[in-house]
């Protein structure tokens, strides 16, 4: 397992829709994705919708003499473009072009899954995207979490001394969230005196620390490590209902952290 | 650490279509449908009946694995392999719904996708890392698609997508097919999703021959090997002549390439390596000790190639798998046994001759038969569920035999 640090952060925050929503292809395409489930589209939504190609803060993270050695894209609503392979897009954008690939179907645990892919990867430099856009186009058909704006975060990780710590609980209800909760920070605290706690949507109130972005389910989280003061290590954490999963992490910051960049949020 | 397929199986629906039934839904002429059979090498696929979903299809192909009973304690992680990044509406969720029909409760799933029709080998390499640090666990990878769209259907004069889905176990260490290379080559400048749709895939077309022999000859020369040392190559079954082009390009015997699914399954997004696995293991194709490739491309774009060392194992899962071939070399073997047990030529024997009625076969002789067929294909088949009706003809008996040969 590879020691990794949190070097950068860009969250890109938009309510604008793409162009490339409206390619002629695309509606087919949904209608068919649609069907499987004996589901209409919902006409008014269809040409809107964002593109985690272009959403991505790639660039606001990533420098030309830093090459990165892998790319994990986490989602859990799919792009305005669903049968692209988004990953290898942004690959190609990235210095060093990357191993590249995308983890989903997890609901919000996707994201602490690709980080504990990361820290399985030996590597110098590692690059986490997580993207949600608010366009759903068609009815839900069970309960799920849907941005109110379109989010791309992007997190730039580098080789660091200490291991990064993910810890992936499944099927675990609701009542038994808080106590494996405590018993998970305590741990991943450690004996560093100095902890921020940063508490994903799908958090219960009655904890410390900071909340994740309002109306942003996926991305709403990573983008809060960037107000982590340095020199504290930040215990982050997520529950989802539907799923049934809580995850807990923690990552030390860099000690370059004052290069972090926080660009176009909201 | 060494990533293992500790158990690999595969299912394909038993729904054929032709590529001439499937031509006019493709928008193909007659013209360009039979340059798909003649020249492309493909002649039919499969396809799930109606009403049965993606999960049905996972499932199937799971439920082959012959190791996995028993052994759900241990299952760790559930991949979905996905050629097709989204492949229901969400929040619909094939993975955590097959984790739930399968019990593995405790189990953490995910699906990997973003390399197109090479998804698998990514999945299985990650599997194998997830693994390596869990001592004692599991990893069950799956992979499958429902052609739902008419997406999957691109470039459909040189290609045609099947539905059909494999699974493996993937250990850390223990029996299995040891992992000695993994290559992908990535090409996001080849994505025909982009604002230059059209050039991108014309770009694809004119250089997947090189980028395809390239990984191949790359991950044989990161495991320490040479192409001379490959006893198979288990393709993604895109069509036959682009793999010949490979074979020129790089000194590959073509005959080393397990080419026998391209005309009876065509390409599933994800599953080609599984499938091909299955049927090479039905074929003798795999011995302990062989060193064995995998390799996969598609669209957005990316190369990959993987190298296996042949292990053993005590069992094998085919579900329906391979059961084309197997079932060509059961009809096959009977007709010749059946003769011999007679000591008279049959010419007229067909697939509905009635072995009692009209041969005048007793029940015991049918089962003598079959017996002497075992040793003949080195097979071993449940009896225990045999009929009247499974004796009935030569046809039936050879239904019969594929759908309970073990160690085929």
């Amino acid at each position: 397992m590879t020691g990794l640090t949190l070097r950068r952060v860009s969250h890109r925050v938009t309510g604008t829709d793409s162009e490339l929503a409206t390619h002629l292809a695309l509606q087919p395409y949904l209608a068919d994705l649609a069907a499987t489930h004996g589901l209409a589209l919902r006409g008014e939504l269809v040409g809107t919708g964002q593109s985690y190609a272009e959403l991505a803060p790639i660039e606001a993270v990533t420098s030309p003499d830093e090459p990165v050695d892998l790319l994990v894209f986490a989602y859990g609503v799919p792009d305005v473009q669903p049968g692209r392979n988004i990953a290898l897009h942004l690959a190609s954008r990235c210095p060093g072009r990357p191993l590249a690939f995308a983890i989903c179907d997890q609901g919000p645990a996707a994201a602490f899954t690709a980080l504990r892919l990361i820290a399985d990867h030996p590597c110098e430099r590692a690059l986490l995207v997580v993207a949600e856009q608010a366009t759903v186009p068609y009815p839900l058909i069970a309960p799920a979490p849907v941005p109110d704006r379109h989010a791309a975060v992007a997190l730039l990780f580098e080789r660091g001394p200490a291991p990064v710590e993910v810890r992936t609980h499944a099927a675990l209800p609701p009542e038994a969230v808080a106590a494996v909760l405590a018993a998970d920070i305590a741990e991943l605290s450690g004996a560093h005196e100095a902890v921020t706690l940063v508490l994903g949507s799908g958090m219960d109130g009655g904890l410390d620390g900071l909340r994740a972005v309002p109306g942003l389910p996926y991305t709403g989280l990573w983008a809060r490590l960037a107000d982590v003061e340095p020199g504290r290590l930040p215990v982050f954490a997520d529950y989802d209902p539907a799923l049934g999963y809580l995850c807990v992490a923690a990552c030390p910051l860099s000690v370059h952290i004052g290069q972090m960049v926080l660009a176009e949020r909201g | 650490m060494t990533t293992t397929l500790a158990d690999v199986a595969a299912y394909l629906p038993e729904r054929r279509v032709t590529v001439e039934d499937l031509g006019p839904s493709l928008g193909l002429t007659p013209t360009q449908v039979r340059v798909l059979r003649r020249f492309n090498g493909l002649g039919e696929v499969r396809r799930q009946r109606p009403g049965e979903s993606l999960v049905d299809l996972l499932e199937a192909a799971t439920r082959a694995l012959p190791t996995l009973r028993g052994r759900e304690h241990l299952v760790r992680y559930v991949l979905h392999a996905r050629g097709v990044p989204v492949v229901a509406p969400y929040p619909v969720n094939p993975v955590h719904e097959l984790k739930a029909r399968l019990g593995l409760d405790n189990a953490t799933a995910f699906a990997v996708t973003h390399h197109a029709c090479a998804s698998a080998l990514l999945a299985i390499d990650l599997a194998g890392r997830l693994v390596g640090r869990d001592r004692g666990a599991l990893a069950l990878v799956v992979a499958g698609e429902q052609v739902f769209t008419q997406d999957e259907r691109l470039a459909p004069d040189h290609r045609v997508f099947g539905e059909g889905a494999g699974a493996c176990l993937v250990a850390a260490d223990g029996p299995g097919d040891r992992l000695l290379s993994y290559v992908a080559d990535q090409r996001g400048d080849l994505d025909h999703w982009g604002t230059d749709g059209l050039g991108a895939m014309e770009r694809f077309a004119q250089e997947y021959t090189e980028l395809l022999g390239d990984v191949v000859l790359t991950a044989v020369k990161q495991a320490d090997l040479s192409v001379e040392d490959l006893t198979l190559v288990l393709p993604h079954n895109v069509n036959v002549v682009s793999w010949r082009r490979v074979c020129r390009r790089i000194g590959l015997p073509v005959d080393k390439v397990l080419l026998d699914n391209v005309p009876l399954a065509g390409h599933t997004p994800s599953a080609d390596t599984f499938i091909n696995h299955a049927s090479a293991v039905a074929l003798g194709r795999l011995a302990p000790g062989e060193v064995y490739l995998t390799a996969g491309a598609g669209f957005g774009a990316v190369f990959s190639a993987m190298v296996f060392e042949r292990g053993v194992f005590e069992q094998h899962g085919s579900g329906h798998m391979a059961t084309t071939e197997l079932r060509t070399r059961v009809a096959d073997t009977l007709t010749v046994l059946l003769g011999r047990l007679l000591g008279r030529d049959l010419p007229d024997l067909s697939e509905k001759t009635r072995l009692m009625d009209e041969l005048g076969l007793s029940s015991s002789r049918t089962l003598e038969l079959l017996l002497t067929l075992e040793d003949e294909l080195d097979l071993q088949v449940d009896v225990e569920e045999i009929d009247r009706d499974d004796l009935a003809s030569l046809g039936s008996l050879a239904d019969f035999v594929v759908a309970h040969a073990d160690g085929a």
